[in-house]
């Protein structure tokens, strides 16, 4: 019997590189720095004006989100435009799913209208390894967030943010913050930055959002926030979700800022020149301090600058990697 | 029917030993050589050279996803599947589909299967109506229909307050319970087991100690009630301990694992595959091997192929949304030789998890096809034939099993029961 731990991550490999992007665990790194690199060139052409480019003319991209988010769905449109691709959003949650049609013949359907690329979004973990594994050959698939799994197109614009501002990855020091356990982000980053080489991956959170199980990730599992930002260069704080703010996994939002919110006093516990990064949307006074959000250490909104920039390279690098 | 099966290696279960002989079915029965003398011929002579010959497979566990009071052809595919499996008994028990709740339904159900199927079917009725927790099923008329046994299928376990009621009746009673130990509490969220892989994959999971709880309320009921209670598809090494030591102390309790759990843990699961979807969940590497040393002292009498069918609608969707199960009937015996070559424990004592260990829970009478008299229920199964798991292949209408693409070793020939030609490989 195979004793093996099955392999992850082969089915978004084509022969002629990535053809999906649906998690970055076991990425290769040169794929990464790839991606990495493009979306430099394509924030340089940005700022010198050059904005908008040809590169994807003629392509039917297909924002199909399955959970809302009007964010995320927003930059992977402004950055399917800005390739000039032709871009369609399905809001499927509110359209043929309250129908009954499978998300498999709703997805051959969208095929059949000669779709070249679907970005996903869905509430299940799988969801798009599920569509990737069922579309023809020359269709790609970008993994825009699934359940708690992983948010690839996020942990690359984090890994993007950091190359920024700090020159290196070797010796660097991160902690994550807030909702370990169910946030496909925490997974995300992990995955691309051990890939980078950064092997001080901190976490943070109490026991029920971050259990001792998350260190199988590869990271080390801290309850006291003190504690685990002492002397980091970066700090990336995680969206605590409504639902979790009060229940048996928390009592309230108060007490979640009490033990974890990111305040000017933990902040001054970091390295002078640590970088505070967040997913977005934050809650202000929950996860972060109002001044921490919009104080000097922090780099949220150039995080949503680059996005656009990493998922215009990532649709660039799929697209072709099938020319 | 008179038939006769020339040179197989037959198997005699009193003494674990193989003995090179033929073996005649007279009138549905096993005779001697000399009892044989009297026919002059035989309507069928199979050639058994190099062959096993064994009693045919009692499975404790198989589930028909309400197929078999619907539709009467995709039924008849799975008793099919299970007759080329080698496999001439099967437990039925109640699902979401099949309540089993019923004296009509019962009846109904053994009239088709005895029409239709070449299996015998043994039902366990359920133990409350609609497997809810208000309302005793009528336990007297049940067992009066033909039920064995009574159990709540793979609902979870009620409360200890209702569990011991549903135990003291079926005691009075006198029906033994099947118990499928599954948590209440963390029904919802048994997608995985809690560990690297549940980690990774961000699937909903549950700590490895709730079938442990589920079983623990059941001891303790079973205990107090003195009723016999079999837990069905054992998966973790505590459920196994809490079964050792509730056996050591002389109470009647039986289990069984299935083929799943035997062979796989969750680090096997691929990427979101949903054919290793399956409850209860694979368990880590440590619990399968707590699983096959049960299996081997004891602590385990029977191992079930969990057959449960499903289709590909209800298989083609994400991790979390797709259903339960897997094919297993036409595996259950390749899988359970491959057991006995991995952890060399000898072919015979592999053997009685699937035939007279199973046939003890059900109080069946003895299965040994090296004693004269007794019913001829036997299959001949080629121990070099190797084969690979063709999903396509598969005579079940589910094509789901975590073992597509495996080659395993052993195939069954024939199958007889009752005296009857049950199955023959070649048509």
């Amino acid at each position: 019997m195979k004793y093996k731990g099955a392999v992850m991550n082969d089915s978004q490999m084509g022969e002629r590189g990535l053809r999906h992007l649906l998690s970055l665990e076991n990425m290769p790194k040169e794929i990464v720095i790839d991606i990495l690199d493009r979306a430099g060139e394509f924030l340089s052409a940005a700022s010198g004006g050059a904005k908008k480019v040809p590169v994807l003319r003629g392509k039917t991209i297909f924002n199909l989100f399955f959970e809302n988010s009007t964010r995320t769905r927003t930059t992977f449109e402004i950055a399917a435009k800005r390739l000039s691709a032709d871009v369609v959003n399905l809001n499927v949650s509110t359209s043929s799913q309250s129908k009954g049609e499978s998300l498999l013949d709703m997805v051959n359907n969208l095929v059949a209208m000669q779709a070249d690329m679907f970005v996903v979004r869905h509430s299940q973990s799988g969801a798009a390894h599920l569509i990737a594994k069922h579309v023809p050959s020359g269709v790609h698939v970008i993994n825009a967030g699934d359940g708690r799994h992983s948010h690839p197109t996020q942990g690359l614009l984090d890994a993007f943010s950091i190359r920024q501002y700090k020159n290196s990855f070797d010796g660097l020091r991160v902690a994550i913050v807030g909702d370990v356990l169910h946030s496909r982000v925490a997974r995300s980053q992990i995955h691309v930055l051990k890939t980078l080489g950064v092997d001080d991956i901190r976490v943070c959170g109490p026991r029920t959002l971050a259990p001792e199980t998350v260190s199988d990730l590869g990271v080390t599992v801290f309850h006291e926030i003190e504690k685990a930002v002492l002397g980091v260069d970066v700090i990336m704080m995680l969206r605590l979700q409504h639902e979790r703010m009060s229940g048996t996994l928390l009592p309230s939002p108060q007490d979640f800022f009490r033990g974890y919110g990111l305040t000017e006093e933990r902040l001054l516990l970091a390295d002078n020149d640590v970088i505070v990064m967040h997913p977005g949307p934050i809650n202000r006074g929950v996860e972060i301090a109002s001044s921490v959000a919009d104080g000097p250490r922090s780099i949220i909104l150039p995080q949503v600058t680059y996005g656009i920039a990493v998922r215009m390279s990532v649709m660039a690098v799929l697209l072709g990697n099938s020319l | 029917m008179n038939l006769v099966i020339r040179d197989g290696r037959n198997l005699d279960v009193r003494t674990n030993e193989f003995e090179i002989c033929d073996v005649f079915v007279i009138d549905g029965r096993l005779a001697s050589a000399e009892g044989a003398l009297s026919v002059n011929s035989f309507d069928i002579e199979i050639d058994a050279r190099g062959k096993w010959i064994f009693p045919g497979l009692i499975d404790l566990c198989a589930r028909f996803g309400g197929v078999i009071d619907q539709n009467l052809e995709l039924a008849q595919r799975e008793f099919a599947a299970m007759s080329s499996g080698g496999i001439t008994d099967v437990v039925i028990s109640p699902d979401e589909k099949l309540f089993l709740d019923d004296a009509s339904e019962v009846e109904m159900l053994l009239h088709r299967s005895d029409r239709f199927a070449s299996t015998r079917v043994h039902i366990n009725g359920a133990m409350t109506k609609s497997l809810g927790v208000d309302l005793l099923s009528e336990m007297q008329e049940l067992k009066r229909s033909g039920c064995f046994g009574v159990s709540l299928g793979q609902a979870p376990v009620p409360d200890p307050k209702t569990l011991l009621s549903l135990m003291q009746y079926a005691k009075t009673m006198d029906l033994p319970i099947f118990i499928s130990p599954r948590d209440k509490s963390f029904y919802d969220d048994e997608v995985m087991f809690s560990g690297q892989r549940a980690i990774r994959l961000g699937l909903p999971s549950v700590p490895n100690f709730v079938e442990a709880i589920a079983v623990s309320t059941t001891l303790y009921c079973a205990e107090n009630s003195g009723v016999h209670v079999h837990f069905s598809e054992i998966s973790t090494a505590l459920a196994v301990d809490l079964i050792r030591q509730a056996k050591s102390k002389g109470m009647r309790v039986t289990c069984d694992t299935t083929i799943n759990h035997l062979h796989l843990s969750d680090a096997d699961i691929e990427d979101f595959e949903c054919r290793y979807k399956l409850r209860p969940p694979l368990a880590s590497p440590k619990d399968r091997l707590s699983i096959r040393e049960g299996l081997r002292d004891g602590t385990i009498d029977a191992i079930s192929s969990g057959h449960s069918p499903t289709s590909d609608d209800d298989k083609n969707l994400p991790f979390g949304e797709a259903a339960f199960g897997a094919s297993g009937s036409e595996l259950l015996l390749a899988l359970v030789i491959k057991w006995a070559t991995e952890d060399e424990v000898s072919i015979p004592f592999a053997l009685s998890k699937v035939t007279t260990g199973p046939a003890k829970i059900l109080s069946l009478p003895s299965v040994n096809t090296s004693e004269e008299g007794a019913p001829a229920n036997l299959c001949i199964f080629d121990p070099d034939h190797h084969w690979t798991v063709d999903c396509s292949n598969l005579k079940s209408s589910s094509k789901w099993t975590p073992f597509s693409g495996e080659t395993i070793r052993g195939r069954v020939h024939q199958v007889i029961s009752d005296g009857k030609l049950i199955y023959s490989e070649n048509n």
